[in-house]
């Protein structure tokens, strides 16, 4: 190229800076997905994980008493039980572990000082990696529900079920962007907190009802407490009794659940807020580039 | 028009052993238009001071100001119109599982370009950079070489007044340098684009900057032309000399003895030609004396000869000579 045509593109045209911030983010989650693929050995060994795990589940639900599950409230099939509350949760965790993942990734690979030094925004681009782990997980989660259908799982959900089930998963999932959000912001200046996400893990799994029902842990109040305290616990109790049972999410029980679910939306301004102050300290101490 | 103001910058990395002070007191500006090199040894403040120009580092005092905007209250409007290309980590800053085109395609998202706008930018400044034939190979693939071609196109995808280039020629080998050094020259000449560039090579330098400041332990110790700071140094006495043999080694050691030289400075052997530069306290003395002892050899040359600019570099950074 001759150097006068390259000064004429380049130099004499103004450039047009004006895209939407919809269209950044959706173009970072885009770029990052196309990273991701890359990856094909995780993809076929994450495939793996979703078989074991479902079809340990599977086992264990022929030890489930089904008269004791019906007394509950939760039909009569542990492994329906079972099934979403291991989607629902994997849902949670690879949306919350993909974000500080990532993160994490683009820290060490050096990549996120260019990325604050960009006119968009860090929360932005956290967005935009919230959208591509909420597709990832998304991914994910019709993973499992499709390997359980392979092994005896048939969801049989009217239209009514099936609105009110992705609205509930919906709010579900904007809230743990939420908390990803706040971890990553956590991660920008402590790096490594994959810890941190797998005891969210733990938590969820332990308290949030995945394998059993909350009732049981009347017996223990306090870790009652604690598992209401977790929006995840409301969210799943609400879409096990709607898509198992068919109850409404107007029933007043499960209004209450919703209600206290929405109440978690306050995590969202927190995430933000913790990613603006944990960067302006990475970026006081010179840690935007460490790891 | 100051296109950079640096005034009485500090920045201070604090631990909970020790603190050090990178920069202390940092004051200069670079003219709107004008290709600026930062000189200094490792760890003397060029990275810190780059990245506070690059707004991902605060300041901890002082005040400094891009096109007029405020690298900390108007970080904002300052990533507008900086490009930046840090080459010291080798390419680190690419993503290597993207192709060369995806990169610059997401960087130019990132800074809202228009995606058509986007596209003649890319493949403009791929085809100038000779990269357009490995456009959609991964960047993992990418020589060095090409990937700070690719990351120097990056910082120039959003059409930015001011590029920051820290050691972009770091490593690469010497074609590659060449297409660089010719490539920021016509940005500087020919596009009016105000380069602000870190170095250790000294006949980079020369060859490209208008003004240069030599930066040690978090001071500017020096901010002139490079004929000036060679100037400043000529007081240093130096004899350069150039004869016909072989005896490297017997040579050297018979400098190394005369009291009358300092320090050599260089010595270099081309087929059966010799040639070496001493540092001498008496100039007149120490050539008749240098002569004496290489009687018998067949002198081609002996004369005073002028700093150059590494030597006058060296000087100043590890001798204090700027004081």
């Amino acid at each position: 190229m001759r150097h006068d045509e390259f000064a004429f593109v380049i130099y004499r045209n103004k450039v047009d800076t004006k895209i939407s911030k919809l269209h950044r983010m959706a173009y970072i989650a885009w770029i990052r997905l196309k990273i991701f693929t890359g990856y094909r050995l995780r993809f076929a060994l994450d495939i793996l994980g979703i078989c074991i795990s479902v079809l340990q589940y599977l086992l264990l639900s022929l030890l489930a008493n089904p008269q004791d599950l019906a007394r509950l409230g939760y039909g009569t099939d542990y492994f329906a039980f079972v099934v979403w509350g291991v989607a629902l949760a994997r849902y949670v965790w690879d949306l919350v572990g993909m974000m500080v993942h990532w993160v994490w990734h683009e820290i060490s690979s050096g990549t996120f000082g260019v990325i604050v030094s960009t006119t968009t925004s860090i929360k932005l681009w956290l967005m935009g990696q919230a959208l591509f782990s909420t597709v990832w997980a998304s991914i994910w989660f019709m993973g499992v529900i499709l390997v359980a259908s392979l092994v005896g799982f048939h969801p049989s959900l009217s239209i009514f079920q099936l609105i009110q089930t992705v609205f509930v998963i919906l709010v579900m999932i904007i809230i743990h962007a939420g908390i990803g959000i706040m971890f990553t912001g956590i991660s920008i200046y402590h790096k490594q907190v994959d810890v941190l996400v797998f005891l969210l893990a733990g938590i969820i799994e332990m308290f949030g009802g995945v394998i059993y029902p909350l009732s049981l842990l009347w017996n223990i109040p306090v870790l009652y407490y604690v598992a209401l305290a977790l929006p995840f616990t409301h969210g799943l109790e609400i879409i096990r009794k709607v898509a198992i049972s068919g109850y409404s999410i107007l029933t007043p029980p499960l209004l209450t659940h919703f209600i206290v679910l929405l109440s978690f939306v306050w995590i969202i301004p927190l995430g933000f807020k913790t990613v603006d102050y944990y960067l302006a300290k990475a970026r006081r101490t010179g840690d935007v580039f460490s790891y | 028009m100051d296109a950079i103001k640096v005034k009485n910058v500090v920045k201070i990395y604090k631990s909970k052993r020790k603190t050090v002070k990178a920069l202390n007191g940092v004051s200069f500006h670079v003219r709107k238009g004008e290709f600026f090199a930062l000189l200094g040894p490792n760890g003397a403040g060029k990275t810190t001071l780059t990245k506070i120009l690059a707004t991902i580092l605060l300041p901890d005092g002082g005040e400094v100001t891009i096109m007029g905007y405020d690298v900390v209250s108007q970080a904002d409007k300052v990533r507008r119109i900086i490009g930046w290309c840090e080459g010291e980590n080798g390419g680190r800053s690419l993503y290597w599982r993207l192709s060369g085109i995806d990169n610059l395609k997401l960087f130019a998202a990132l800074y809202g370009l228009n995606p058509r706008d986007a596209e003649k930018r890319i493949w403009a400044l791929l085809k100038f950079l000779d990269l357009d034939h490995a456009a959609y190979k991964l960047v993992k693939s990418y020589s060095l070489g090409m990937k700070i071609k690719l990351m120097l196109a990056r910082a120039l995808i959003h059409d930015p007044e001011v590029l920051l280039l820290d050691e972009p020629t770091l490593g690469l080998d010497v074609e590659s340098t060449i297409k660089i050094r010719r490539f920021l020259k016509t940005l500087c000449n020919e596009v009016d684009k105000t380069i602000f560039f870190t170095s250790h090579n000294m006949h980079e330098v020369e060859a490209l900057a208008d003004r240069i400041a030599v930066i040690n332990k978090g001071k500017i110790i020096f901010i002139g032309t490079p004929d000036e700071l060679k100037r400043r140094v000529e007081k240093f006495k130096i004899v350069e000399v150039t004869l016909l043999s072989n005896d490297a080694e017997e040579i050297k050691s018979k400098l190394m003895k005369m009291p009358v030289v300092r320090k050599i400075l260089s010595f270099q052997r081309r087929e059966n030609t010799l040639r070496f530069r001493v540092l001498v306290d008496n100039l007149y003395e120490a050539i008749s004396d240098i002569a004496l002892a290489l009687k018998g050899y067949k002198i081609e040359r002996i004369e005073r000869a002028l700093p150059s600019l590494e030597e006058a570099f060296l000087r100043l950074v590890f001798q204090g000579e700027a004081k």
